[in-house]
């Protein structure tokens, strides 16, 4: 008997060596996803809306996360915030028209729009295909920049969208 | 003609089904609402009374963006009379016969959410799944009412992968569409069952796609069929029916259809403000993506050519190019003149009118009355043609 609890204790931890062995190479796996996606995604700030807002000095330039282009789908239509207009923190910016859906756009921030990004008028799609470069929406002054500070950085908001 | 005489009946029937209904219930619906609201039900079924088509979007619109779906998956359903209804990015001009409708007094309006044109009348039903983000299923509706109508009746129904309803495999039958906000979204659809298809091609039909460029959504065209030319007995009302009932049964819940008015404050306080930006000019033709015209006249009589250039922003004339090769001074001041005036004019009636009068030119030589008038009938037919 003693040895058959022996042999049950010793098979116990080969099975957790064996478990360990398994998280140790997926999470190695996972460490590698998320360091490369760390290089894509740059130094950017992201909402649960998933806008992502990405701070160059005194302005912020705006634009939808890789899981909002895919969850919305080939855009056809993009309507961006006019020069000048002033927005608050949640307020609607913009709508991306897709063969889904006509889907708000949030401002992450406060602050005034300076430049809007006019390659979308001819080529929607490159919010789809360049969401976090070629395919940025908006830029705009940032007024209160504690309010980044309730944003997510990247790797917070990739656990985010895994939940 | 033969398209009129049809729809007399149909409209005179209809109304008449409708009102029997609505004297049943109109004077008991707005308590029921206010009753069920307080009972804060998990599904309901709303009908419209009104067959407007702004004061039914401004309802949809309200509640969109007032009531708090969390708890709650509300169907909403009308029917309208002859309207046109543009997507959110479309261009009126280029999707419908804007002077056509005018004409006849068939409305035109935009909708937020996005998608193609459609062409409404009493034969067709709308129907509105309003639902919080998480439970956003287009596909789940569509079966829904798939499911309700070839429960009820033998139809061959199916929902194909552009997710629109087919009939027969060949017919479209519904046109889709949806806007996602912050918490809430809707889904909408139309169901042909009885509209009359001639109206529908004359007014779906444009004037002035010619020479134009543009940068708004387009629609798709299909062959359409009404439900009824499977079963007579396939109406607006049966339709509401039997698919308020399946949103209820498919929910696990007890409900009735109920009949409300979307105009009333008392119970949509705030919702006239909807129905007053639905109906202005400003939303309807002002919200028109960026476009141009580019079109290129000759006259042999004349031995001249016309170049206009226009371009639109916001339903404005932006920019105007009228170039004549004519060279008088005179006809070089009309057109330098047109081109100023016609700057910031909406491309409508009333203001293009104004500027494309016609002038007293007995002081000039007679060419150059003929190139001027000639100038303005390009102008009014590049133009004019479509408003």
């Amino acid at each position: 008997m003693a040895t058959a609890v022996i042999g049950r204790c010793i098979f116990g931890q080969l099975n957790k060596l064996q478990k360990c062995k398994t998280i140790a190479k997926v999470t190695n796996i996972q460490c590698r996803n998320i360091s490369i996606s760390q290089r894509l995604l740059g130094v950017k700030y992201f909402t649960e809306k998933h806008e992502w807002v990405e701070v160059n000095g005194e302005v912020g330039t705006i634009g939808i996360s890789e899981f909002a282009q895919d969850q919305l789908g080939e855009v056809v239509y993009v309507q961006l915030p006019e020069i000048d207009t002033e927005l608050e923190l949640g307020q609607e910016a913009g709508v991306l028209e897709s063969v889904k859906a006509a889907s708000e756009v949030y401002s992450p921030i406060s602050g005034v729009v300076t430049e809007a990004n006019t390659a979308l008028e001819d080529a929607p799609k490159l919010v789809n295909d360049s969401c976090y470069e070629k395919g940025w929406l908006y830029k705009m002054t940032i007024r209160e920049p504690t309010e980044l500070d309730h944003l997510m950085k990247e790797e917070d908001y990739l656990k985010f969208i895994k939940d | 003609m033969k398209h009129t005489r049809k729809m007399i009946p149909l409209y005179t029937r209809l109304c008449f089904r409708r009102i029997l209904t609505t004297k049943e219930s109109f004077l008991l619906c707005n308590q029921r609402y206010s009753q069920s609201l307080k009972s804060n039900p998990s599904h309901q079924v709303l009908v419209s009374t009104t067959d407007d088509i702004y004061t039914n979007l401004a309802l949809e619109e309200w509640l969109y963006e007032k009531e708090n779906l969390t708890d709650k998956s509300i169907l909403f359903m009308w029917q309208n009379k002859p309207s046109v209804v543009i997507g959110r990015h479309q261009n009126p001009w280029l999707e419908c016969n804007v002077p056509r409708l005018r004409d006849c007094g068939i409305d035109l309006a935009r909708r937020i959410s996005g998608g193609g044109c459609v062409y409404h009348d009493l034969g067709n039903l709308n129907c509105s799944f309003l639902k919080a983000k998480p439970l956003y299923n287009r596909r789940q509706n569509l079966d829904l009412v798939v499911r309700a109508i070839t429960s009820h009746w033998d139809v061959d129904l199916q929902v194909n992968v552009r997710e629109d309803i087919v009939l027969e495999g060949l017919y479209k039958v519904s046109g889709t569409a949806s806007k996602l906000g912050k918490h809430n979204t809707f889904h909408h659809f139309t169901l042909l069952h009885d509209v009359n298809v001639e109206n529908l091609e004359m007014a779906l039909e444009s004037p002035m796609k010619m020479g134009v460029q543009s940068k708004a959504t387009e629609s798709t065209r299909s062959r359409i069929k009404n439900l009824s030319e499977c079963d007579f007995t396939i109406d607006f009302m049966s339709l509401v029916d039997v698919i308020g009932h399946q949103f209820y049964k498919e929910a696990g819940v007890q409900g009735e259809i109920e009949w409300i008015n979307p105009k009333d404050e008392s119970i949509f306080p705030g919702v006239s403000e909807f129905r007053k930006l639905a109906e202005g000019w400003e939303w309807k033709f002002g919200k028109t993506p960026k476009f141009s015209t580019n079109r290129t006249f000759t006259s042999d009589k004349l031995g001249t050519e016309l170049s206009l250039i226009c371009n639109f922003e916001k339903g404005r004339i932006h920019k105007a190019e009228i170039v004549c090769d004519c060279s008088t001074t005179t006809v070089k001041d009309y057109t330098d003149t047109l081109q100023r005036e016609l700057l910031g004019q909406r491309l409508c009636r009333e203001d293009l009118n104004q500027v494309l009068k016609v002038h007293d030119l007995s002081h000039l030589v007679r060419h150059e009355q003929l190139v001027i008038e000639w100038i303005n009938q390009c102008c009014v037919q590049a133009l004019c043609t479509g408003v």
